[in-house]
C-alpha cells in the first residue's frame, strides 16, 4: 500500500472510530486520562495498521482496554469510578418517581461488580455491542462471552435490587 | 442474551453517563484533528502525546477537591436525613481513602503519638472498682524492632462515686502513673509490617479472620476492631486503606451512628458494631474523618448499667484518639 493510500485509509477509520472510541475510554477514566488513552490507542493503530480489521472498533476497544489496564492499578481506577457514581448518587434529590435516581442507581450497582462483570456490561449496553464483537475486545470466545455477560447481568440485577431496596427503607423510616 | 428483549440491560443503558455522540461536542472534535495531524504527519512517541504533569497535578487537584466535596456531601446528608446506611458510609470512605495519598514512607521508625483513656477493673468479685487512666503515649518503632517509648499515665478518673469509694475503703492503691521514657534495643518492640497486607477483599478478610483468631470477642468485634487500628496505622498505602473500608462495610451489624464529636472534640462520622462483654452490652465506635478518610478515634461505650462499674448507659468507658503518624529517621523528634 502506498503511504498516501495508508494515510488515506487510516483517516477514514479514525473519523468512523474517533467518537466512539473517546466515549469508550470516557466511560472509565477521566477526561484527562481518557484523552491520553484515545491517543496511545490510535498511535498504536497507526502503526499496526495492517493488523487492524476491516472493523476496526472492537480491536480499537481491545487496545484502548489494555492501554487503560496498563496506565493505572486496576484498583484504584475502580475506586475513581465508583468515585464519581457515588458522587452522582449522593447529589441526587431524593425523589422516588425521578428517573435520574434510577440511573444514579444503577451506575452504582455497576461500580459494584468485578472489572470483568463491568466491562462485559458495558460492552454490550454503552458501547452496543453484539457478543461477537464484545468477544473480540476482550478476547474471549463468543460463547464464553455469553457465559461472562449471563452472570454479570444477574450480579447487577443482585446489586441494584439491593440498592433499590435500600433506598425505599431508608424513604420509609424518613419520609 | 439482548439488549432489546433484556429490560435490565436497557435499563443499563438508560444510565449511560455518555449517552449520545453530540455531548463529545466541538472542543472533542477539534482534539480529534489535532490528534489525527500529530499521528500522521510526525513519528512520534506515545509518551509526545501525553500532556505536561502540570496538567495532571491540575488534575489530581480537582480530583482532590471533588472527593473532599463528597466527603461533605455525605456528612450533609447524614446530619439532614440519616439517609445513609453504615454500609454505604464505609464503601464511599473507601472511595476516598483509595484517591487520598498515603503518609511519607521514607524513614527508620514508624511513629504515632496518641491519647487514650484505659478503663482498668479491680478489687474483689463481690465489691470490684473500675476508674480510667488517662495516656499520652508516643512510640517509634524500627524494623528490626528497636525504637522509643515515651508514656505519661495521668491521674485515676472515677465515673462514678462508688467505685472511688471502693478504692478508698482497700486503701487507695496507687496505679503505677507518671512519666516514662525508654529506649529499646533491637527485637524488643513488637513491629507491623502491613504494607505486605493484601488488598483482594477476600483475601484481606481471610488474613484478618487469621489474626482476630483465638479473641474472646464474636468475631465480627474482632474485625471491625482489627480494621479500625489498622487504618489508623501510618504505613497502610491508600489501596489497602480503601480495601479495609470495603471489609468493614460488609461486616454484619455495623451500624450508622451519625456525626458526633469524638473523645478530644474532633467533629467526624461515627460507626459501631454492638456486643456483649463479662454479661455487658457495650458498643465498639469507630469515628473518622470521612473527608479524608482519617481514623480519628476508636471508643467503647457502656450500653446498661453494670455491676462491675458505677457507670451509666451511655458512658464511654475507654477511647484511643490517634493524633499523628508517619516516619522519621529521627528518634528524638516526632514526625
Amino acid at each position: 500500500m502506498r503511504e498516501s493510500d495508508r494515510r488515506l485509509e487510516f483517516e477514514a477509520m479514525f473519523r468512523g472510530t474517533y467518537e466512539h472510541v473517546f466515549a469508550y475510554a470516557l466511560r472509565r477514566a477521566d477526561a484527562a486520562e481518557a484523552e491520553d488513552v484515545v491517543a496511545e490507542t490510535y498511535l498504536t493503530a497507526w502503526r499496526r495498521f495492517d493488523a487492524v480489521p476491516a472493523d476496526a472498533l472492537p480491536w480499537l476497544y481491545g487496545v484502548a482496554r489494555r492501554v487503560l489496564a496498563n496506565t493505572r492499578r486496576s484498583t484504584r481506577r475502580r475506586a475513581q469510578l465508583r468515585a464519581r457514581l457515588a458522587g452522582e448518587y449522593s447529589a441526587v434529590v431524593p425523589d422516588p418517581g425521578n428517573q435520574l435516581i434510577e440511573s444514579a442507581l444503577m451506575r452504582l450497582a455497576l461500580a459494584r461488580l468485578s472489572n470483568k462483570d463491568r466491562e462485559a456490561l458495558m460492552l454490550v449496553a454503552w458501547e452496543g455491542l453484539d457478543n461477537e464483537r464484545a468477544s473480540i475486545v476482550l478476547g474471549v470466545s463468543t460463547a464464553a462471552f455469553a457465559v461472562r455477560l449471563h452472570r454479570a447481568r444477574r450480579r447487577l440485577d443482585a446489586e441494584f435490587d439491593k440498592l433499590t431496596r435500600s433506598q425505599s427503607t431508608d424513604e420509609d423510616v424518613h419520609p | 442474551m439482548t439488549m432489546d428483549k433484556d429490560p435490565l440491560l436497557r435499563r443499563l443503558r438508560d444510565a449511560d453517563p455518555v449517552p449520545s455522540r453530540s455531548t463529545l461536542g466541538t472542543s472533542t472534535s477539534r482534539a480529534a484533528d489535532e490528534l489525527l495531524r500529530q499521528i500522521t504527519t510526525s513519528d512520534l512517541e506515545a509518551s509526545d502525546l501525553s500532556r505536561a504533569p502540570s496538567r495532571r497535578r491540575f488534575v489530581a487537584a480537582v480530583t482532590a477537591a471533588l472527593l473532599a466535596l463528597l466527603g461533605l456531601t455525605l456528612i450533609v446528608r447524614i446530619a439532614a436525613d440519616d439517609s445513609a446506611t453504615a454500609a454505604e458510609l464505609l464503601h464511599d470512605a473507601s472511595v476516598i481513602a483509595a484517591n487520598t495519598p498515603g503518609a511519607a514512607s521514607q524513614g527508620k521508625y514508624l511513629y504515632a503519638k496518641t491519647v487514650s483513656e484505659q478503663l482498668t477493673t479491680s478489687g474483689t468479685q463481690q465489691e470490684p472498682w473500675s476508674a480510667v487512666l488517662p495516656v499520652t503515649l508516643e512510640t517509634w518503632v524500627a524494623g528490626d524492632g528497636s525504637g522509643r517509648h515515651r508514656s505519661e499515665i495521668g491521674d485515676p478518673v472515677f465515673l462514678g462515686p462508688r467505685d472511688r469509694s471502693r478504692w478508698e475503703q482497700v486503701g487507695s492503691p496507687p496505679f503505677g502513673g507518671g512519666f516514662t521514657d525508654t529506649v529499646f534495643p533491637a527485637g524488643s518492640l513488637p513491629y507491623e509490617d502491613v504494607r505486605t497486607l493484601p488488598v483482594g477483599l477476600l483475601e484481606l478478610r481471610a488474613e484478618l479472620l487469621d489474626q482476630v483468631e483465638g479473641e474472646e470477642l464474636p468475631t465480627e468485634v474482632g474485625l471491625f476492631l482489627r480494621v479500625g487500628e489498622l487504618l489508623a496505622h501510618a504505613d497502610a498505602p491508600p489501596e489497602l486503606r480503601s480495601a479495609l473500608f470495603e471489609v468493614a462495610s460488609q461486616l454484619h451489624g455495623v451500624e450508622l451512628l451519625g456525626e458526633v464529636t469524638d473523645p478530644i472534640g474532633r467533629t467526624g462520622v461515627a460507626v459501631g458494631i454492638t456486643y456483649t462483654e463479662v454479661g455487658t452490652r457495650l458498643r465498639a465506635v469507630t469515628i473518622f474523618d470521612l473527608r479524608t478518610s482519617a481514623i480519628l478515634a476508636q471508643e467503647r461505650i457502656l450500653l446498661e448499667r453494670a455491676s462491675w462499674i458505677d457507670a451509666d448507659p451511655g458512658t464511654r468507658l475507654s477511647f484511643t484518639a490517634y493524633l499523628k503518624s508517619g516516619r522519621t529517621d529521627s528518634l528524638t523528634r516526632p514526625v
